[in-house]
């Protein structure tokens, strides 16, 4: 089991769409991956549960992983929270060009 | 004639009889239940219909909306098919034995509550969606049509519920007249976003509505203000049914402010209270061009904590991310006077009694703004402080208030970067870290001063941005007190003397490669946008209520022909004569 602690850097956090950005992501990898945040702990792979985790930007979470591809899926994913991975996170503010 | 006050969540004006949906009301009975094999085999049945369906109407609000509004509804799909969700209903059914109505009823009921229990509001907005969820699928499972808010398309008809969800907003026919009223609801839950992405009018939290309206009663609602009017008199319509149409296709409108020849104005808000970041984002603003933070500081006996003050900005920050708002220090003095700055203090110098800025016989001359604040060097630094810790909650952006010349500004940024530091060293400094680097966040300066405007080029060197408050700038550049009726004819901020500071100011900034933004009264008049347009302002910040007709404006304009307006206009010898200029050009 590979397991790393990554503080949020993700403006909004993990809310909605990064949530669903992020869930999607674990999804490509074989392992079972859970995120942790103090004593809550999250199926990596559903959207619900880590928005339920309510972790925002500059908190700690720490992701573990157990497979095969642990080691890739835990760089990959404590990557992704160290960058502003849902950058155009702007739902509302504008209608599509066409 | 009774008014009823709520918060206007999405512009626009509709007129018509209501129509109220009761909470939960028309769902078919639950057909008596099957065995465990034939409830799972149900809900499976009606799990794929509401995907089916979530799909189509993703693909409408895609056309009508846009991508961002249609992602609510793939959110949707995601959240459907959760283990949480899908996978606490078939467990229900499968390992427990409920019938699949009770399994979905308990599933949802359960999971909203976890929502409703987090600190975060946009987060606990996310069980209004579960329950829309759930909604969905025990229609589907009662083999109920999605047609269930048939009620609300009848012509001209006006719906009233007790909260309405992204799926009910979805439904409704645009092309009708419609408007919706409800008891309950948020400014940023997403049937709200997508009510102002659909340009259907929409006012929240009318209290009583339910009770108070009748089906079949007249109202007019006023997406923009907040007003629900019911059974008005033949005058008032007439006059909403006038306002509707003018601005009412802009209102609500997202959308950029771009000229014919493409050139983009920024169209933002200037609030005065936390509150009034929701009429911003309501008014369609693409950011806050100033919050003005007197506010937390008058009408009261000791300044605010940094506490006080940290909840105020992260509050505004977290409404509006990821805008930015562009908060501006401290601008007390002048008519705003704060007593308990008067009272003896031992560091300072108030005490002596031609420097102390409330008994000043001219305060608008007087110790206000970034003067004070340099004076009260830590009511500066404990603001400072909460505005470095809020950072993180958004985009923010620091605007210092009467600056005349480059040492205040540089005082400022020498005191930020000593409460950065200080915040560093603190135990919120990893918090801190990112969203209070000193790289992201920008320092604006607003030129109000003549001498700030005659050194504009100096000051964009300093400076991140200019913001132009034109208020303060007339009544200094014309030497007539805005406060004062007597002189009122001579404050006139289209005067040329006024104009071609501000457009020398603007081009100083642009040369400099920095923004140049106008705050003051004259942003929010339609009139003198092609104006603003021509110097190449790159943000107009105005009341909420003035953004739909400004935007309206600028898009019937090129930005070459407002350029050769604006050379006109700064030819003039007088006001009136830019006037007639601007009122000749844009009547036809």
């Amino acid at each position: 089991m590979v397991s790393r602690t990554v503080t949020i850097l993700n403006r909004t956090g993990l809310h909605a769409r990064p949530a669903a950005i992020f869930a999607q992501a674990a999804g490509r990898f074989s392992a079972t991956i859970r995120v942790l945040k103090g004593s809550q702990q999250a199926d990596a792979r559903s959207v619900l549960a880590l928005m339920l985790l309510a972790a925002g930007q500059g908190m700690e979470v720490t992701i573990e992983a157990d497979g095969e591809d642990e080691e890739a899926a835990v760089t990959a994913l404590a990557a992704m929270l160290k960058t502003d991975f849902d950058q155009d996170d702007t739902i509302g503010a504008g209608r599509s060009p066409s | 004639m009774l008014v009823l006050k709520g918060i206007g969540a999405s512009a626009g004006i509709a007129a018509g009889r209501v129509v109220v949906r009761a909470a939960d009301a028309a769902l078919p009975a639950e057909p008596p239940p099957g065995d465990r094999q034939q409830e799972a085999a149900r809900f499976a049945a009606a799990l794929a219909e509401s995907k089916r369906q979530l799909a189509e109407i993703a693909q409408a609000v895609r056309r009508q909306a846009g991508e961002r509004e249609a992602q609510i509804f793939a959110a949707h799909l995601a959240m459907l098919d959760d283990p949480l969700l899908a996978g606490a209903i078939r467990a229900y059914i499968e390992r427990d034995g409920l019938a699949a109505g009770q399994a979905v009823e308990r599933a949802v009921a359960e999971l909203a509550a976890r929502f409703l229990e987090l600190p975060d509001a946009l987060l606990r907005s996310r069980a209004d969606d579960i329950r829309d969820l759930g909604t969905r699928l025990l229609r589907n499972l009662r083999g109920q049509a999605d047609a269930a808010h048939a009620a609300g398309r009848a012509a001209g008809a006006v719906l009233c519920a007790e909260d309405t969800t992204p799926s009910e907003i979805a439904s409704l026919d645009t092309e009708q007249e419609l408007g919706v009223v409800t008891e309950r609801g948020a400014v940023n839950s997403h049937a709200a976003i997508l009510a102002r992405a659909l340009g259907i009018p929409l006012v929240i939290g009318v209290s009583g509505a339910l009770s108070r309206l009748r089906a079949g009663e007249l109202v007019i609602v006023d997406g923009a203000s907040g007003e629900v009017l019911v059974e008005p008199d033949q005058e008032t319509l007439a006059r909403y049914a006038g306002r509707r149409q003018t601005p009412a296709a802009a209102a609500g409108d997202d959308s950029p402010a771009v000229t014919l020849d493409g050139f983009r104005v920024e169209l933002a808000a200037n609030i005065g209270s936390v509150k009034e970041a929701a009429a911003a984002l309501a008014a369609g603003a693409e950011a806050v061009g100033v919050l003005r933070t007197e506010f937390l500081f008058l009408d009261r006996t000791a300044p605010p904590s940094e506490e006080e003050q940290f909840q105020a900005y992260a509050a505004v920050l977290r409404a509006l991310a990821p805008r930015r708002v562009v908060i501006r220090t401290a601008d007390i003095g002048g008519d705003k006077e704060a007593a308990y700055l008067a009272l003896p203090s031992p560091q300072s110098e108030l005490r002596t009694p031609h420097s102390t800025f409330r008994t000043g016989e001219n305060p608008a001359l007087g110790l206000r703004g970034i003067r004070l604040s340099l004076r009260q060097e830590e009511m500066f630094r404990t603001q400072l402080r909460a505005l470095l810790r809020a950072a993180p909650f958004g985009s923010l952006a620091i605007l210092l208030p009467m600056v005349c010349d480059v040492s205040e500004v540089r005082r400022a940024r020498e005191l930020i970067a000593h409460v950065h530091a200080e915040l560093q060293r603190s135990d919120l400094g990893p918090w801190t870290r990112r969203g209070g680097d000193l790289g992201r966040i920008c320092l604006g300066v607003m030129v109000e001063t003549p001498a700030a405007a005659v050194l504009a080029a100096e000051l964009a060197e300093q400076a991140d941005f200019l913001s132009i408050g034109t208020n303060d700038l007339t009544q200094y550049v014309l030497a007539a007190d805005r406060t004062d009726q007597a002189v009122a004819e001579w404050y006139q901020p289209l005067h040329p003397a006024v104009l071609r500071l501000v457009a020398a100011t603007v081009e100083a900034a642009n040369r400099a490669g920095k923004w140049a933004a106008i705050c003051g009264e004259v942003a929010a008049d339609p009139l003198a946008a092609p104006l603003f347009v021509g110097m190449g302002v790159r943000e107009l910040s105005m009341t909420p209520a003035s953004i739909p007709a400004v935007k309206q404006a600028i898009r019937r304009w090129r930005k070459a022909d407002a350029a050769s307006l604006l050379s006109e206009a700064l030819k003039s010898k007088e006001a009136a004569e830019v006037v007639e200029l601007l009122s000749r050009l844009t009547a036809d």
